[in-house]
């Protein structure tokens, strides 16, 4: 009790007071490849429905990440620019306030959570969210029996009319913290991975502890490529990009990518 | 003069005591036929709820669609009753007599359809009471009152208790008048209701106390309740949405789009119960010179919004409104434009179609589709390109279903009236005996003019 | 005296020179408050007049008579033309569009603004000045110019009319329209990333409360120093002190909407400059003030009838109101004119404070201040203090009459 007062009282800033723990993510940009390995994975481990095509067209697709690809350059010196995108647990979120039920919320672990029970669908949060990162359930899922063996039972299935989105596989956290209770000991750097972090070929995704000075992501946060998406909307994000080394950079034109890029890029 | 003619109580009794005495075949076939409406829309309202909102025309980037349009349409409607009444009550203007009732019942009717659209458009519409009503206190469970979507029912329902109780205090003494002229079953249905109104001093002051201070009171809410509703926008990030001032341009928007309504009503009325005497070209003349100025002061709004969006280095809000000036959409705007000001202004300028009912009635209803369009415009292209650099960009075209809603929408409103006027009288009677005794005339050199007491 | 005050403080600001915007704010703030009271006035002559109250009779001449401290108006504005930068410099409602914008086009819509003012006035006041002339036997020579050959013929009276309608209705949307577009040209696209639409219609409204609170103010001098208190009853201040605090109310509603949206929001490019700058930040106690006088002790003097229903209730309020709105001048040109961030920024990156005025400026206040008074003053004693045909119509159109056992006034309204 004592201790979650004086938490508030040292930083108000943040929306919950903080156990030591903020989950973040790196996104390397020079090292992405855009080969989608994160997608297919983050679909196998959290459930997601199958993006047929009819949901496709009817433009009903989940996909907690994403790979957002920009064209860059004049023909015919295109070159192609990858974003992974994906919730970015923002310390400051946008989709957190407009929800009427609490059914999402900011935990103590700089997580922004998804209360799948608590949920009734008025998608303001999706409308809230500048980087579309929330996706909301038109229909009910249409299991057989072998599609059931395929389900990761950690993982909810959600039901229709409710909103979903990333969650650093939250079921991961918990899994690892219990494994490291068991044996009575802190949770650990490295312990948890998400599924795109488990997939991605090319190192590009960094996950670990931001209050942690020593741990590998607070460190590639530090470098000085960083910015976040959109910072311009104050949203203080828990996902970090590094810019893409170009070393032709000033001898192309800034294209899309370089809009979406700059941190106060709209003015751009 | 001939276009205030003088009527004895008695009349005044018979004539508008009609619609509830007597039955007309009129009657019977536009309550099949919008009963008919209102159960088409209960079939399409069943497939929702247990296909999903799959049925709809909604997508990834469009997540609100036709439903919030209709709820914010009515919700805007809702709001002539209590500027008809009780701002017009306060400052005691004389043409609201007749129209009063008939504005405050379309207020109570139309934010109950606005409040089922709310219902409606949530993924699980039956945990929604969960926030209406936080019944699940034992758990410690409470909604977000950060959230604009809990200010909403707030709101709401503080506006429908007070507007329900608006009515019903107005409607005690016309009550009590039809419990005297009707017998059996209707007699002890109406005394009961009349909570025994006996018509004497003390009640009469009672009376017109609580009316007073309804309206004093009411004010606030009623300014409250579209702010709240242009919060649902302002209070987001959405590009387009964040507007500073889309409180008070909402809420011109609401008058606008109520007092055209009401003007309808009116005409509907007049000619379904022959109420000639009673709503005359001169409350005609009255409404259309107040909406030459709420119409223009709309605009004004509209341009500020416009301009400001156009004038700002922020990218993503020029491209959202660039979006809304193009086509397809530069057609709807101009449309809703057209349909809110250029047209119906320069007509209500003329007197002579002030006074025309059936040009009134036509500009009620191109006002009311150009706000239609005009939610339309503000909520679905904002939705489509939300951000320029990112991410989803989508379009919307409304499913059967929607459509078919927005339709039950109408339908229900115009029946849930239809049904009040067959059980309670739709002009409120003794406010139309008061104005009749308080009248007088007056010469003045040759000219005989109409006078009224000042309160 | 205080005028020629105000003049040596001017002339002294201008010794510093037209180059460095930051010193002039003041002057700005004092130029943004007598065209918000100078020019708003002359509308509450024409929203009863158009609702068909019967009881502005008295109101019209000390409302109208207002309008002549825009003679002063274009005078103050006319430096500003220098302190301003052009479009080029800045993000516009103008765009990219004609040469000569803002400042010519402002100009001349300042020019128009102040025209339909006077013309106002005087359609309203032509039969008064007729019936001068005739009292005076032809001698009054400002009369004889003015009121024409105006005899009072039914033609005459109809053209009368007419002029007054379209002259008060253009004047209301001159009025809003001008005040949006100084707002915008002459403060908000001056600071970097201060993008609130709310600004130009919180102008309008605040214009619209100086304007009422201006009206009740004047009323109830000319009241004390004329001796009308026949005339001018309690009535009037009654009736004015409902729509004052309706107007209280509206201004606070705009502001609570504006800061809310920016609030919630919690985009930085916004809380900087309208959280930081304009209301809890850098200035708050001068914010807290005019919050007070605007709203809250209006609010809570307004709200009983018995306060209501006197004329030191409403007066109290309009002075206060007026305070309050000066202070809102005050918060909103002098830090805007100490930015001296590039216009074309994105956002502003920290807000500004509020510096104490220097001898300069406080002449500059006093004399500005003293220059409309002594306008106003000189207007009234040369048109009258009341508008004597509306009187007379006013009190045509209103008989006594037995009603049951009382007696109750009657007000006749004409088709």
């Amino acid at each position: 009790m004592k201790q979650a007062a004086e938490g508030t009282e040292q930083d108000t800033s943040k929306p919950v007071a903080s156990i030591g723990r903020r989950w973040g993510m790196v996104v390397d940009l020079d090292r992405c490849t855009g080969c989608q390995a994160c997608v297919v994975a983050c679909h196998a481990e959290n459930n997601i429905a199958l993006n047929l095509e009819d949901v496709v067209l009817q433009q009903r697709a989940i996909n907690w990440i994403r790979i957002e690809r920009y064209w860059e350059g004049e023909y015919p010196n295109v070159k192609a620019r990858f974003l992974p995108m994906f919730c970015q647990h923002c310390n400051n979120a946008p989709c957190e306030p407009v929800c009427p039920v609490y059914a999402t919320y900011h935990n103590q672990e700089g997580l922004n959570v998804q209360v799948y029970n608590r949920c009734i669908g008025t998608r303001y949060c999706a409308n809230n969210c500048p980087y579309h990162a929330r996706f909301f359930n038109f229909w009910e899922r249409d299991l057989d029996d072998t599609h059931r063996e395929y389900l990761n039972p950690e993982v909810t299935v959600r039901t229709k009319g409710i909103m979903e989105k990333c969650t650093f596989c939250v079921q991961r956290i918990r899994r690892s913290e219990w494994e490291r209770r068991q044996a009575d000991e802190e949770l650990q750097e490295g312990d948890v991975q998400p599924a795109c972090v488990q997939a991605c070929p090319t190192d590009t995704l960094v996950f670990g502890n931001l209050e942690d000075e020593n741990s590998r992501v607070a460190q590639l946060a530090e470098n000085k490529r960083h910015y976040r998406v959109m910072e311009n909307l104050g949203t203080d994000t828990n996902v970090i990009y590094l810019k893409k080394v170009d070393p032709h950079a000033s001898e192309t034109a800034p294209a899309h990518a370089g809009t979406a890029a700059d941190s106060g890029g709209n003015s751009a | 003069m001939h276009e205030r003619p003088r009527l004895t109580p008695i009349q005044i009794n018979r004539d508008l005591l009609r619609s509830v005495l007597e039955t007309p075949l009129v009657f019977y076939v536009l309550l099949l036929l919008l009963m008919g409406l209102v159960g088409l829309g209960v079939i399409a309202a069943t497939l929702m709820v247990s296909y999903g909102l799959g049925v709809t025309g909604l997508n990834h980037p469009v997540f609100w669609g036709f439903f919030i349009i209709n709820f914010v349409f009515w919700v805007g409607i809702s709001h002539a009753g209590t500027m008809i009444s009780a701002i017009l009550r306060l400052s005691a203007a004389e043409w609201r007599r007749p129209v009063v009732r008939a504005a405050e019942v379309m207020t109570v009717f139309s934010l109950l359809t606005a409040a089922l659209f709310v219902v409606l458009h949530t993924g699980r519409p039956w945990r929604t009471l969960y926030w209406a009503f936080p019944y699940d206190f034992v758990r410690g469970i409470w909604p977000d009152v950060r959230s604009p979507l809990v200010w909403d029912p707030s709101a709401i329902f503080t506006y429908l208790t007070g507007s329900i109780l608006f009515v019903y205090a107005a409607l005690i003494p016309d009550l009590a008048l039809a419990r005297d002229q009707t017998t059996g079953w209707r007699r002890a249905v109406y005394g009961v209701l009349c909570l025994g109104w006996r018509g004497n001093a003390r009640q009469w002051k009672l009376l017109n106390a609580t009316g007073l201070l309804l309206s004093a009171l009411i004010l606030p809410v009623f300014v409250s309740v579209h702010s709240i509703v242009s919060w649902d926008f302002g209070m987001s990030l959405v590009p387009g949405w964040h507007v500073h001032i889309f409180a008070p341009y909402f809420v011109v928007g609401a008058v606008l789009s109520g007092v055209a309504a009401v003007i309808a009503l009116m005409a509907v009325m007049r000619s379904l119960f022959r109420l000639h005497d009673y709503i005359r070209p001169e409350h005609f003349d009255m409404i259309g010179r107040l909406l030459i100025v709420v119409a223009l002061a709309w605009a004004y709004f509209y341009f500020i919004d416009v301009i400001f969006a156009l004038l700002s280095n922020e990218e993503a809000e020029y491209q959202v409104m660039k979006l809304r000036l193009s086509p397809p959409y530069l057609y709807l705007f101009l449309l809703m434009i057209t349909c809110n000001v250029f047209l119906p202004v320069p007509i209500w300028m003329f007197r002579k179609f002030r006074r025309n009912i059936g040009i009134m009635v036509w500009t009620a209803i191109v006002v009311n589709i150009g706000m239609w369009l005009e939610r339309f415009l503000i909520i679905i292209p904002t939705l489509q390109r939300r951000h320029p650099d990112a991410f989803a960009w989508g379009d919307y075209s409304a499913s059967l279903v929607e459509i078919t809603l927005v339709i039950f929408s109408f339908a229900n409103v115009a029946l849930l009236l239809l049904l009040f006027s067959k059980i309670f009288p739709v002009i409120p009677i003794w406010e139309e005996k008061e104005g009749h005794i308080w009248k007088r005339e007056f010469r003045i050199g040759k000219l005989r003019l109409p006078a009224i007491v000042r309160e | 005296m205080l005028f020629v005050g105000g003049v040596a403080g001017f002339a002294m600001r201008l010794g510093s020179g037209l180059e460095d915007r930051g010193p002039w704010g003041y002057y700005a703030a004092v130029f943004g408050f007598l065209f918000t009271v100078g020019q708003a006035a002359p509308m509450v002559s024409f929203v009863p007049r158009l609702a068909r109250a019967r009881w502005h009779g008295p109101l019209t001449r000390a409302s109208q008579v207002v309008a002549v401290a825009g003679l002063l108006n274009v005078l103050l504005f006319l430096p500003l033309l220098w302190l301003v930068p052009s479009n080029a410099e800045r993000v516009t409602v103008w765009f990219n569009w004609p040469w000569g914008a803002p400042h010519f086009f402002d100009t001349i819509f300042v020019l128009m603004l102040v025209v339909n003012g006077f013309a106002f006035l005087w359609v309203q006041a032509i039969p008064d000045l007729a019936a001068l002339r005739v009292q005076s036997g032809g001698t009054h020579r400002l009369a004889r110019l003015l009121s024409g050959s105006f005899i009072g013929t039914p033609k005459q009276w109809k053209v009368q009319r007419i002029g007054l309608a379209v002259l008060g209705g253009c004047y209301v949307m001159n009025f809003i329209f001008v005040q949006s577009l100084i707002s915008l040209d002459y403060v908000m696209t001056l600071v970097p990333g201060w993008k609130s639409s709310m600004f130009p219609a919180f102008y309008s409204i605040n214009g619209l409360l100086a304007a009422t609170a201006t009206t009740i103010v004047v009323l109830a001098l000319i009241r004390r120093f004329y001796g009308l208190q026949r005339y001018i009853t309690v009535d009037q201040f009654w009736n004015i002190a409902k729509i004052m605090l309706a107007l209280n109310l509206a201004w606070a509603y705009h502001w609570w909407a504006d800061f809310l949206t920016t609030w919630y929001g919690r985009v930085p490019r916004e809380t900087v400059v309208t959280l930081g700058m304009r209301s809890f930040g850098e200035n708050t106690w001068l914010f807290v003030i005019a919050f007070i006088c605007c709203f809250v002790l209006p609010l809570l003097i307004l709200m009983w009838n018995p306060w209501r229903k006197s004329v030191a209730g409403p007066t109290v309020v309009a002075v206060l109101s007026l305070i309050g709105i000066f202070i809102q001048r005050i918060i909103d040109y002098v830090p805007t004119y100490l930015v001296t961030q590039d216009p074309l920024d994105h956002e502003l990156h920290e807000a500004i404070a509020i510096p104490w005025p220097g001898l300069p400026d406080v002449l500059i206040i006093v004399g500005g201040l003293a220059g409309a008074i002594f306008l106003i003053t000189w207007a009234v004693k040369a048109l009258g203090p009341l508008s004597n045909w509306e009187m007379q119509e006013c009190m045509l159109l209103r008989r006594n009459e037995k009603f049951l056992n009382a007696e109750v006034p009657y007000v006749i309204k004409p088709q």
